[in-house]
């Protein structure tokens, strides 16, 4: 929903280096999209709703049906932002995004560009989110579920660490397993024994 | 005096050693967390809410507090030496203290920054000591119209009048409503939203909606920034590290009014410090302007120190406005009222009563913290730069664990871990467009009284509106909030045409 749209106009295009997370123009309309796509599911579920007999007015539809009217407003609203905004960018009126990389004097900001991770080419200048980084955090917060049950929890968290810092760019296997494991373990440890939180055992159950 | 008697008593409960282990823990987390931009207090107590479900409420209630304070301790270490702020309120901050440092005297603006914020928390406690039982006394009148009027005080507020965009801050509030109605009706008893499917009977979580929105929100938003985003350096620091006399009673006018401007702003649902430490800072600039040797531009001390204690007296007053009326006026202080409500306590005029014994505990605990956190900054704030060594990647794969972690182990259910997913796709979803997120928690924790104080007030009055405008504190309310709309709405106005110029 964000990578396609075309960049604004930059001169800092060295290295894949971008400002700051640059409002890309119509990827804005994410957001009334994200309005109403919350106003049809508060729809659907005033109208499928069951109202207990004889409830005291105003009933369980009243405040949500306020809420479903500033949904939908805010939602006209953004749009209209949105577009005017891109316009706006379009006929070039938006110069203080270039101002980004200056402090407060007016000098320039000493900023290191990132490195890419090994074997990924550089970004695209226009990019604003990394989506292969976001879909490994999340596939690792869905193997976490999957795991945590089955495999107990030293495992399942183990797997999650390492795959968010791999998602983060952290790229020594060994090392970052064992820190995974390291803590944890000691999560397992501390908050499961000494705070008595419940936490799956999975295959460590008969050793614990 | 009672409240100094009171305050005795919460002494004795506070020294105990455990509880001063507390303190100390909360200080030194709330420091570490404000220190390192992304990271703040708001989300730092999200996390720990859940584990400390086995600790005794007093301990919680001690540990978050040094949190709060804590974090707008660490805050402006980074905005001082790498001219990041490590939090929103800290931009005041940013703009004279890193000049400071740019000319040498980065121990100096450290010192300048947390004896400010030293200053503005002990003077806003202080207060809060003397005034906040008297305010819970006034608010035991409060019917659903005052409540109803409060919440919607507190509503507007962050929304429109702190977020920079009045749409986006409307449309992060409405949000936030919409998640606060999923569950069973309070007053009717109807099932609301929850679409077949059990879990959401008791509505989502509020443990799993904090942490999804602030912690998981913000690992996916650096995730899909991390290659991209130019990281900065931190200054080289040397010299004296401490102020010289003539330096101190410079900056010593600029604390208290900085005090001065922090205090109101924090009883009052403006949703945080941002409001204030702009305004002492404007003011200091102002002042600045009519001296024979005008300082600012070079790294003027008074810059510095007035934003620095104007940020701790309004975290320092928003705890009274928590305690005395349970109206949260940040985003840390919703946090510790949704931990009030999970404790089965509601702040609020009864609290003083029902649990005076933690509540002056927890007031006499913000007076030790705040010497602890002076101890723990003044001299090694350079210290505490050094924590953004941390590799990224594993400070926020750590930061995900624990969230995996708060959020089973409160509910031990694998479909609040998916619903933790769920809110922090959105958490990433506002952060990548610019929504506060501010106006979303406040919404969610203060959208059920919301409803059930209008609901209630509306069946009272058998439907008649003019039930809410009815009373002279609902339309003082009403009032003092068109008239923050108007300021507002002017001063964008005014700053929009200064830009054309």
């Amino acid at each position: 929903m964000t990578t396609s749209s075309p960049a604004p106009p930059s001169d800092d295009t060295a290295a894949g280096t971008t400002a700051k997370p640059q409002p890309s123009g119509m990827a804005e309309l994410v957001v009334p999209a994200i309005l109403v796509a919350i106003a049809v599911f508060l729809i659907i579920g005033t109208a499928t709703m069951v109202e207990p007999p004889s409830v005291q007015r105003p009933g369980p539809a009243f405040f949500p049906g306020i809420i479903i009217g500033l949904l939908l407003i805010m939602a006209v609203l953004s749009t209209v932002q949105t577009l005017r905004t891109v316009r706006a960018r379009r006929a070039g009126l938006l110069q203080d995004e270039q101002e980004a990389h200056l402090d407060a004097d007016g000098d320039p900001i000493e900023e290191i560009p990132p490195d890419p991770p090994p074997g990924r080419e550089p970004w695209p200048a226009g990019a604003v989110t990394d989506w292969r980084a976001v879909l490994t955090v999340l596939g690792s917060l869905v193997a976490f579920m999957v795991l945590l049950r089955p495999a107990g929890w030293i495992v399942a968290a183990a797997a999650l660490f390492w795959g968010v810092a791999y998602a983060l760019g952290s790229r020594r296997p060994i090392f970052d397993v064992s820190v995974a494991l390291v803590m944890s373990s000691v999560i397992q440890l501390t908050f499961g024994y000494l705070l008595g939180l419940n936490l799956p055992a999975g295959f460590l159950a008969g050793v614990m | 005096m009672d409240q100094l008697s009171n305050l005795m008593q919460g002494f004795s409960l506070a020294l105990t050693p455990i509880n001063l282990v507390w303190v100390v823990v909360g200080c030194v987390l709330g420091t570490a967390v404000g220190v390192l931009p992304g990271l703040g207090s708001a989300m730092a107590v999200a996390l720990l809410l859940p584990v400390t479900f086995s600790l005794d409420p007093v301990g919680a209630f001690i540990m978050f507090a040094g949190i709060y304070y804590g974090g707008l301790f660490g805050d402006s270490t980074t905005a001082i030496l790498m001219n990041t702020p490590g939090n929103s309120t800290a931009i005041a901050s940013t703009f004279e203290g890193h000049r400071m440092a740019k000319r040498g005297r980065a121990p100096q603006a450290l010192a300048t920054a947390a004896i400010g914020a030293f200053t503005g928390g002990l003077l806003a406690t202080i207060l809060v000591v003397f005034f906040a039982p008297v305010l819970a006394e006034l608010a035991t009148v409060f019917g659903p119209a005052e409540y109803f009027a409060l919440a919607v005080v507190a509503f507007v507020a962050t929304a429109a009048v702190v977020a920079d965009s009045a749409v986006k801050g409307l449309s992060a509030l409405a949000i936030g409503l919409a998640i606060a109605l999923i569950g069973v009706d309070a007053i009717s008893g109807a099932a609301r939203y929850t679409f077949g499917v059990p879990s959401l009977l008791d509505g989502i979580d509020i443990v799993v909606i904090t942490v999804g929105l602030l912690a998981l929100g913000e690992v996916l938003f650096i995730a899909s920034r991390i290659h991209k985003d130019p990281e900065a350096t931190a200054m080289k620091i040397s010299g004296r590290p401490y102020l010289s006399g003539k330096e101190f009673r410079e900056a010593l006018p600029a604390w208290l009014r900085g005090s001065a401007f922090g205090l109101p702003f924090g009883a009052i649902p403006a949703g945080g410090a941002e409001i204030p430490t702009f305004l002492a800072f404007g003011l200091e600039r102002n002042l600045d302007r009519r001296r024979a040797e005008p300082q600012f531009g070079t790294g003027a001390i008074r810059g510095l120190a007035a934003p620095e204690a104007a940020a701790n007296a309004t975290a320092g007053s928003a705890m009274g406005s928590l305690l005395a009326l349970g109206l949260p006026t940040s985003a840390t202080a919703a946090i510790m009222l949704a931990a009030f409500q999970q404790y089965g306590m509601q702040p609020g005029p009864l609290l003083f009563v029902r649990n005076g014994e933690l509540v002056w505990a927890l007031l006499a605990s913000l007076f030790i913290g705040m010497i602890v956190l002076l101890v723990i900054n003044l001299p090694f704030a350079p210290l505490w730069a050094k924590l953004l060594m941390i590799p990224k990647p594993y400070l926020y794969a750590g930061i995900t664990v624990f969230s995996a972690l708060g959020v089973y182990a409160s509910s031990g259910s694998i479909f609040d871990v998916a619903m933790l997913t769920v809110i922090g796709l959105l958490g990433f979803a506002l952060r990548r467009f610019g929504l506060p997120l501010a106006p979303v928690l406040i919404a969610v924790i203060l959208g059920p009284l919301a409803e059930t104080s209008l609901r209630r007030a509306l069946a009272i009055s058998e439907g008649d509106p003019g039930a809410l405008f009815s009373s002279g504190l609902t339309i003082t309310l009403y009032f003092l909030l068109l008239l923050g709309l108007v300021w507002v709405a002017f001063s964008r106005l005014r700053s929009r045409a200064q830009a054309d110029i």
